[in-house]
């Protein structure tokens, strides 16, 4: 059975009367990419600052590579990677002068060949002489990962790294991480990109700072099972929306383009008591059809289930 | 044939040496939702700033309602809504006062009514007295949604409206536009977000400040040519180092247990494939293709073209 090499125990953050981080709890195993689902302010970030031992929980504790976060600051700092979502490179200084700068203050033994190393794991052959300035998006991002893995850390907290990059080299780096894993390493990822959490083996998904569920992303949609996922093209979209989101049966509805996407709770029979309640309401349904439940359907079914409880 | 609203042929905006626009065509009429998806630096917001006339360009004509831009600009600057990425409103006037500000400086009569009707459609009818200050992020936008809609424009542009706004008040704002379309306006929306190409009539791709794509979501989908699949197997990466060496596959990707890839052949020529390998424990599924692969699939195209 593999260890728990990030543990969080009911942590908790709080600014004021804000809480951040509401006694969030979970483990993640050795080797594992594991991700933080959540939108902008959930506290993705504050979690991995505390993890990293920047910042201090208000309560609750955290361990990461067997020690606490909190009372062993400098020990965690030393066996982590951190990249942030404004990645931290020196624009005036070369890919390799960046990474020695990195290497440097982690004290790295044998830079030399780790610095030929890490290029190597990031793909920057041929580009060690370019400032970080002239870089592409792209490589600029493979460069800041390679500046947080340059004193081979065991846990590596990625921090929204993809944000803005195009599909391609999004694809790319995810490769990346999952190379860095097969060589042992444990990772975290935050994103708000709910296609890109389908990559983590295991999700949390956040919202407003509490762990909403925590599972693989096809037990996450599973979530959804009891839920029908309904294509509605109706005429006006505005009003059947209304009626939509007025009914019982109904969890959620959204217009994607001309049709609606609507859940619905209780079988096909409830999908019978939805269609007729639009017809009685003037509302034209052109066709209905079953759709496929995403990630974000989840996420939205979650955060009412949270609402209501 | 509804009419033109907007109508842009041949664009192209350049900083120094940078076509931030190269050579943009589009075209909108009246109550059509088009949705403009690209990465960051793709060239969106500059899209957005040259139909309203505030970047210059290098070549390429711009018509709104039949006006040039920016010459004409003046005369349909009353029928143009921009909601900027950063917009701005008046953190100590309340939810209201900013609501009245804008109506104000767009010297619109009346606006009483339109401005109680926004404020019913965005939810914000309960805040209206609350300062813009202390309204959470999906609200403030709402809030400046309204500000931008309270001069009534036929031509909507949204500039990212919902990056990083949580999916629960992305989908409220998107449904707020359906209303806005059913009354005929027309709404030209940028996002970084693939998933989000779904939600409009009409889908355009830009890339490196190219259109590479313009079609309805659906038509895109189906311009896959290929088989998207997903292989599981504990065995993955042994499965992945043999499928690297085979033809007739591409975007190989190995994802912890998972291996995805386009196949020229289906699922069962794969899992034949396999299994004459000497691998057994695998499942292969065929996977719907996504907006994401379209993008990959025509971004590829023009790099090799």
């Amino acid at each position: 059975m593999a260890e728990a090499v990030i543990e969080a125990k009911e942590l908790s953050k709080r600014f004021g009367d804000f809480v951040a981080v509401d006694r969030v709890s979970f483990q993640v195993m050795a080797g594992e990419v594991f991700g933080f689902l959540g939108p902008n302010g959930a506290g993705k970030t504050t979690t991995i600052r505390m993890l990293c031992g920047l910042m201090k929980p208000s309560s609750g504790s955290a361990r990461v590579a067997s020690h606490d976060c909190a009372k062993e600051s400098e020990k965690v700092k030393k066996r982590i990677g951190y990249m942030s979502q404004k990645f931290t490179l020196y624009p005036d200084l070369t890919v390799r002068e960046n990474l020695e700068f990195y290497g440097s203050i982690y004290g790295v033994k044998n830079l030399k060949a780790r610095l030929h190393e890490v290029i190597g794991i990031v793909w920057l052959q041929g580009l060690e002489n370019k400032l970080a300035k002239d870089l592409a998006v792209g490589h600029r991002q493979r460069l800041a990962l390679g500046c947080a893995i340059v004193h081979n850390p065991p846990v590596l907290f990625l921090d929204e790294p993809t944000s803005g990059v195009d599909p391609e080299k999004r694809r790319k780096f995810w490769e990346l991480i999952y190379e860095l894993k097969s060589q042992g390493t444990t990772i975290l990822v935050t994103t708000h990109y709910m296609d890109e959490a389908e990559y983590c083996e295991r999700l949390a998904l956040i919202g407003s700072g509490r762990i909403l569920a925590c599972d693989t992303p096809a037990a996450i949609k599973k979530a959804l099972w009891s839920v029908q996922v309904v294509e509605l093209v109706c005429e006006p979209q505005i009003g059947a929306l209304k009626v939509l989101k007025s009914h019982r049966a109904c969890l959620f509805a959204s217009a994607f383009g001309k049709a609606i996407h609507a859940g619905i709770v209780g079988g096909d029979e409830a999908v019978r008591s939805v269609y007729e309640t639009l017809l009685s309401n003037g509302v034209v349904v052109h066709s209905t059809s079953k759709a496929e439940p995403s990630l974000e359907d989840a996420f939205i079914y979650l955060v009412q289930q949270g609402k209501s409880s | 044939m509804k009419g033109s609203v907007l109508s842009i042929e041949g664009l192209t905006v350049a900083f120094g040496d940078f076509l931030a626009l190269d050579g943009v065509n589009l075209q909108a009429s009246e109550g059509e939702f088009v949705i403009i998806v690209g990465p960051d630096g793709a060239g969106k917001s500059t899209l957005m700033q040259a139909i309203c006339g505030l970047v210059k360009k290098r070549g390429g004509v711009v018509r709104v309602l039949e006006n040039e831009i920016p010459k004409d600009f003046s005369k349909v600057k009353q029928h143009i809504g921009l909601l900027p990425q950063k917009f701005s409103l008046y953190q100590d006037l309340s939810v209201e006062e900013n609501i009245r500000f804008f109506a104000r400086a767009f010297r619109v009569q009346n606006y009483e009514r339109e401005m109680n009707e926004l404020l019913e459609a965005t939810g914000l009818a309960p805040f209206k007295k609350r300062l813009a200050q202390d309204l959470s992020g999906g609200m403030k936008q709402k809030l400046a949604l309204c500000c931008t809609l309270i001069h009534k424009p036929k031509l909507l542009l949204l500039d990212e409206p919902t990056a990083g706004v949580d999916p629960v008040s992305r989908r409220e704002f998107l449904d707020i536009l359906v209303g806005l379309l059913e009354g005929g306006m027309t709404i030209l929306m940028s996002t970084p977000y693939m998933d989000e190409a779904m939600r409009g009539q009409r889908t355009v791709f830009l890339h490196n400040g190219k259109v590479i794509a313009d079609a309805p979501p659906q038509a895109l989908l189906s311009s896959v040519q290929a088989i998207p699949i997903e292989i599981m197997s504990p065995d993955a990466h042994n499965i992945y180092e043999f499928l690297s060496s085979q033809k007739g596959l591409r975007h190989l990707r190995l994802v912890g247990n998972r291996i995805l890839l386009w196949s020229d052949a289906g699922n069962d020529a794969l899992e034949n494939l396999l299994a004459s390998a000497g691998f057994s424990s695998f499942s292969c599924r065929q996977t719907a293709p996504t907006i994401e692969d379209v993008f990959i699939q025509l971004s590829k195209e023009m790099g090799n073209g």
